[in-house]
């Protein structure tokens, strides 16, 4: 209950901040200032934004499916909301601490597709019809490459157990930690911590997963150079053309409330979750101090904290990427996921537990 | 890694990887770059085109462009130093400018330049709406009070808002000196009456024109020939009175007239040392007339002016130190009126005049000091069109005026110095085209316009400016020009919108 109360809101304040940010971000990018006359430097537009979309009208299409159509954003949020259950933002705050939290992950973000149909069908609109067409195509394909890499993490950490796997990257780790998961090296860093206990740097061919996960990631999102199903230049908005007012803000908040899973997500696996990322130099006990004892109020700010900030620096970079290339055409999108991807992360795979067994 | 050089499976993917990592590389320099701010320069600038960074965004209200000085926005008219002279509002060719004179009884002041104001504008209005931004008044405006500033925001809710008013009377104060006018006017009236000249000439309708101060020599009265055509009127005073009103030297002034003439034009008489006087009865339409100046600088700038002949038209003559008189009757049409100058330069711009003789014609013999007579019998209506010019010079550059002649045509014989007669005898129609230039600049531009003519004659304004002896419009034209390509104001650069550089 109290995961829930803190993601709730965390979800809601993230919304407009990330949507904020994405302006500013773009921006910048391109020589411009973004938002700047409704609060100080825009800060308060997407307030602004937001209370306008609460005020709007909810228009229905006559020709929408009606029961679909307005269902459709509510499954797609809760599916994503879902999501946050298993994500353990502290040693404390956690919906549910389930064995298989990976897995359950995995799944209730695919319902996400489900609730994507429901709209683009529901809308009775041809380009929500071709967005949600394209939604499935791609959601779908890119669940092997990101579900592999996920695997290869898993692998490494042998647990789905997401609290167990941020546990294991840190100072409070049962396991002994080498340096860069090479116990040849005789280096012991279990009690230096850091950045150092993190599962790219406990098994550094977790670096090259962690860049398919995002790049799948991405694609799951639906976000650029991904963002075929939303297509402004194509299809006028994709499956929420039809979405005016609430309806269309909760598409709004899930697609970002999507975005910050995805990227807690991987903070989890491979970015050492709520752990810092400060490692103790000798006498500074950098790692100790900045991270609480677990359980003390002390820690779960700490853990909440870092694990937040990782997720942001992530979203950052889905920012960037988004302002930086262009979407791809579909022949590339599912070249990319089949013939690159795949097949990638398929032998990063078998490299990940050919190190479980013979590294560490 | 160019492209296509390595189309293999891996040679892809490598190169995917490092064009990727480009474009990250550029977005981040760009958002680390964008800390910083462009500068606002002018185009004019040298750097303008070469500061590769920062954010580019110019916060509109808060901040501005800067405006090169001679920024051509927003009219402004400074009242203080305009003469009203109505050329901008005739030149405007969107017809936003919107001038309402009121003679004085008195000469009101003085220009910053030193022109001499005898009128006051109860209605000095400029529609920014309307106007197109051409710049032609500027051009024309010979005191150069009307100006073209950088202002360029001036935005309004309600578009009656974008007439600018520039008179500085009050509605108040232009019924006052309307008042002190008329009743001048009246007073002068009298006097004539008193003064018992017989020939008076017969007024039909409407006010008489007021001779007003005149500088030295001859009054002309300025006929412009319309570019183009002229339009006969067709009833014509049988016969015509002579009027022949002797003056003194120096009793009647001509006032210049700016503007638009009363139906009927009081004889103007020249003074010139002979004192010929010329009786000059009016037809109901006037012609408008040219003072000229001591300097004898008369210049009809914007030449092209159409004036709509009156129906009968009194001759003028005016009398030049060389005492060259030029009789000539005048018809139904236009008057036409020959300024003489002292330097004997007699321009009559647009040079084509062309003078309908009115059925019946009397003869008039304008005395001159070598006394040459002529009569001219006109018949029905002939223009006669001489054009006259000190250098002697008669441009015809295709300005194309053709004058409908008249059936019958009058024999003119203007005489010039140089004693330059051109009879005309005119076909039923045939228009002349007499274009007269100077050296080619005394164009409004675009100058081979035909203006129909309306019936009722235009306003001719003119203008007079005093300077020794330069009678070429062509110089002065191209004066007028320089001057006005400079901004009065100083640039000033608007921190807000509203911010007026005024």
């Amino acid at each position: 209950m109290l995961a829930f109360l803190v993601f709730l809101p965390l979800i809601l304040l993230f919304a407009l901040a990330a949507v904020y940010a994405e302006r500013k971000v773009s921006a910048y990018i391109q020589d411009r200032y973004g938002p700047m006359e409704v609060g100080y430097r825009g800060l308060l537009q997407t307030v602004a934004d937001i209370l306008k979309l609460f005020l709007k009208e909810d228009v229905r299409p006559s020709g929408a499916e009606s029961r679909m159509f307005r269902m459709a954003p509510m499954l797609i949020f809760a599916s994503v909301f879902a999501g946050f259950a298993v994500i353990p933002l502290t040693t404390d705050i956690l919906g549910s601490g389930i064995e298989t939290g990976v897995f359950y992950l995995l799944a209730i973000v695919s319902l996400d597709i489900i609730g994507l149909i429901m709209a683009g069908w529901g809308s009775g609109s041809k380009y929500a019809v071709l967005g949600s067409l394209r939604a499935i195509a791609q959601v779908i394909s890119y669940e092997i490459p990101l579900g592999l890499s996920i695997l290869s993490a898993v692998m490494i950490s042998q647990t789905m157990n997401l609290q167990e796997l941020s546990v294991l990257q840190g100072i409070w780790s049962e396991e002994t930690t080498w340096l860069f998961g090479i116990s040849a090296l005789g280096i012991d860093v279990s009690n230096v911590g850091g950045f150092l206990s993190w599962n790219i740097f406990r098994a550094p061919i977790l670096i090259p997963v962690y860049v398919i996960f995002f790049i799948a990631s991405l694609a799951e999102c639906n976000r650029a150079p991904f963002d075929l199903p939303e297509a402004e230049s194509e299809l006028v908005s994709g499956y929420h053309t039809e979405y005016s007012g609430f309806r269309f803000a909760l598409l709004f908040l899930a697609e970002y409330a999507l975005m910050l899973l995805v990227a807690m997500l991987g903070v989890v696996l491979f970015l050492g979750g709520w752990n810092t990322v400060l490692p103790n130099i000798g006498p500074l006990k950098l790692a100790e101090w900045t991270s609480g004892a677990p359980g003390t109020l002390a820690g779960n700010l700490w853990g909440a904290f870092w694990l937040i900030i990782k997720s942001l620096g992530i979203i950052f970079l889905q920012m960037m990427s988004r302002w930086t290339y262009p979407r791809l055409r579909v022949d590339q999108l599912m070249y990319l996921c089949w013939k690159v991807l795949t097949p990638a992360a398929l032998i990063l795979l078998f490299i990940s537990g050919v190190w479980r067994l013979w590294m560490v | 890694m160019s492209k296509g050089a390595n189309n293999t499976y891996f040679g892809d993917i490598l190169e995917g990887i490092t064009s990727l990592w480009g474009g990250l590389k550029i977005t981040f320099r760009h958002l680390w770059n964008a800390r910083h701010k462009r500068r606002q320069i002018g185009l004019q600038e040298k750097e303008y085109f070469s500061q590769g960074e920062g954010v580019f965004t110019l916060q509109y209200p808060f901040e501005s462009f800067p405006i090169p000085d001679n920024g051509r926005y927003r009219l402004h008219n400074e009242i203080d130093d305009c003469i009203v002279c109505d050329l901008c509002a005739k030149i405007c060719p969107v017809d936003c400018i919107d001038i309402d004179p009121i003679k004085s009884t008195e000469e009101i002041g003085k220009t910053s330049d030193g022109t001499t104001k005898r009128l006051y504008a109860a209605k000095f209005d400029i529609d920014m709406a309307k106007c197109c931004y051409c710049g032609l008044c500027t051009t024309v405006c010979p005191t150069e009070c009307l100006t073209m500033t950088k202002t360029y925001d001036y935005s309004e809710f309600d578009v009656r808002n974008m007439v600018y008013h520039y008179s500085n009377l009050s509605p108040e104060e232009s019924e006052e000196k309307k008042k002190a006018y008329e009743v001048q006017m009246a007073e002068k009236k009298a006097a004539k009456a008193a003064a018992s000249k017989p020939a008076a000439p017969p007024k039909p309708v409407a006010k008489p024109s007021i001779p007003g101060a005149k500088k030295e020599t001859g009054a002309k009265p300025v006929i412009k020939p319309a570019q183009g055509e002229k339009k006969p009127s067709a009833t014509k005073p049988v016969i015509k009175p002579v009027v022949k009103p002797s003056t003194k030297q120096g009793d009647e002034k001509k006032a210049d007239k700016p503007s638009a003439k009363p139906v009927i034009k009081p004889v103007m008489k020249p003074k010139s040392s002979e004192g010929e006087s010329k009786p000059a009865p009016k037809p109901v339409m006037k012609p408008v007339m040219k003072p000229k100046k001591a300097d004898g600088e008369n210049k009809t700038e914007g030449s092209g002016k159409s004036l709509p002949k009156p129906v009968m038209k009194p001759v003028m003559k005016p009398k030049s130190s060389e005492g060259e008189s030029k009789p000539a009757p005048k018809p139904v049409m236009k008057p036409v009126m020959k300024p003489k100058k002292a330097d004997g330069e007699n321009k009559t711009e647009g040079s084509g005049k062309s003078l309908p003789k009115p059925v019946m014609k009397p003869v008039m013999k304008p005395k001159s000091s070598e006394g040459e007579s002529k009569p001219a019998p006109k018949p029905v209506m002939k223009p006669v069109m001489k054009p006259k010019k000190a250098d002697g010079e008669n441009k015809t550059e295709g300005s194309g005026k053709s004058l409908p002649k008249p059936v019958m045509k009058p024999v003119m014989k203007p005489k010039s110095s140089e004693g330059e007669s051109k009879p005309a005898p005119k076909p039923v129609m045939k228009p002349v085209m007499k274009p007269k230039k100077e050296e080619g600049e005394n164009k409004a531009e675009g100058s081979g316009k035909s203006l129909p003519k309306p019936v009722m004659k235009r306003p001719e304004a003119k203008n007079d400016d005093v300077s020794d002896g330069q009678k070429k419009d062509t110089d002065e034209a191209s004066e007028a020009k320089k001057k006005s390509a400079k901004p009065i104001m100083k640039p000033i650069i608007p921190k807000k919108r509203k911010d007026d550089d005024q």
